[in-house]
């Protein structure tokens, strides 16, 4: 019987876009296109697949300005910048984590908006929030990989 | 792009129907046919908005180590990153970008000691220097999803 880490890592490269593309899947496992369902849909109950479904680019999409944004907050006030900043629709993540310089109370935020002057806004807007201590601006300049995770065991070995 | 592709693409990133015939469910849902909704869902792929139908991994639920790479390049040798990040699986997303500390990367690996394994790989081939790594300590947000 196949692993769920060996269905997954197979399952990861994801699917043709046909009328039944979890037939494959079935095909290459040796198993009922009922089970193969069955088992992504167990993986998400178990929380190990957040969700199946499309990954888009941006870009294509219209959306020109993504940046990922530093800020520094004041450690009481971590939380409540971090809830103020997910309300945005623009954000699409938001998490606490040190600063490279060693600062404990730094909040990355990543924003993609299609107009340059909504992104100033909106960076505009979480520099003036309560508890802000400082915002770096971390625009990229060459974007060098894009993708999705695709496995769940590694194909190197320590 | 219409307002039946937007209508698509917001459904396709909120999950693909589990069922044999997912666009089959869709197009149901859309009061389309299968056909249509199979050749837009195709044209989209074929423009580059849609990436992968696939499963969104929760790396944390199987155990796996992941976190955020900041690190300083010589710009010159920005190739010699590409290359080096292309070849692990368990980065999977890499940028240089305009800050003092100019390379970002992200990986996710089976365990600690394959995680800095890579880095270590990375860092030797690519010359960075002061090579941080970045845990996340708290999500507050995480909901990657476009509006057409």
């Amino acid at each position: 019987m196949v692993t769920d880490k060996e269905f997954i890592n197979v399952a990861a490269a994801g699917l043709e876009i046909e009328a039944e593309p979890f037939s494959r899947l079935a095909e290459r496992f040796g198993l009922t296109q009922a089970e193969v369902i069955s088992r992504l849909q167990r993986l998400i109950d178990e929380g190990k697949v957040k969700r199946f479904a499309a990954s888009v680019r941006h870009k294509p999409m219209g959306y020109d300005f993504n940046t990922m944004l530093l800020v520094r907050g004041e450690p009481g006030n971590l939380d409540r910048i971090g809830a103020a900043v997910s309300r945005f629709t623009e954000v699409s993540h938001c998490y606490h984590r040190h600063h490279p310089d060693g600062d404990p109370h730094c909040i990355y935020i990543m924003i993609h908006t299609r107009e340059k002057s909504r992104m100033d806004e909106i960076i505009g807007t979480i520099a003036e929030l309560h508890g802000v201590r400082g915002v770096e601006v971390c625009t990229s300049l060459v974007e060098l990989k894009k993708t999705s995770l695709s496995r769940v065991s590694s194909s190197v070995k320590p | 792009m219409d307002d039946l592709d937007g209508e698509i693409l917001d459904r396709i990133q909120r999950g693909v129907p589990l069922v044999r015939r997912p666009f089959h469910a869709l197009a149901e849902e859309l009061d389309t046919s299968e056909e249509e909704v199979l050749a837009r869902v195709k044209r989209l792929r074929d423009l580059g908005i849609v990436r992968r139908l696939g499963p969104i991994i929760n790396y944390r639920r199987w155990d796996m180590y992941g976190a955020l790479i900041a690190a300083n390049v010589d710009p010159e040798r920005i190739e010699d990153v590409r290359s080096v990040v292309m070849a692990y699986a368990e980065v999977s997303h890499a940028y240089l970008r305009e800050h003092s500390w100019n390379l970002w990367f992200t990986v996710v690996a089976e365990n600690e000691g394959v995680f800095d394994l890579v880095v270590g790989d990375i860092t030797a081939k690519a010359g960075l220097r002061d090579v941080r790594k970045l845990k996340r300590l708290k999500t507050y947000k995480l909901k990657v999803r476009f509006k057409a």
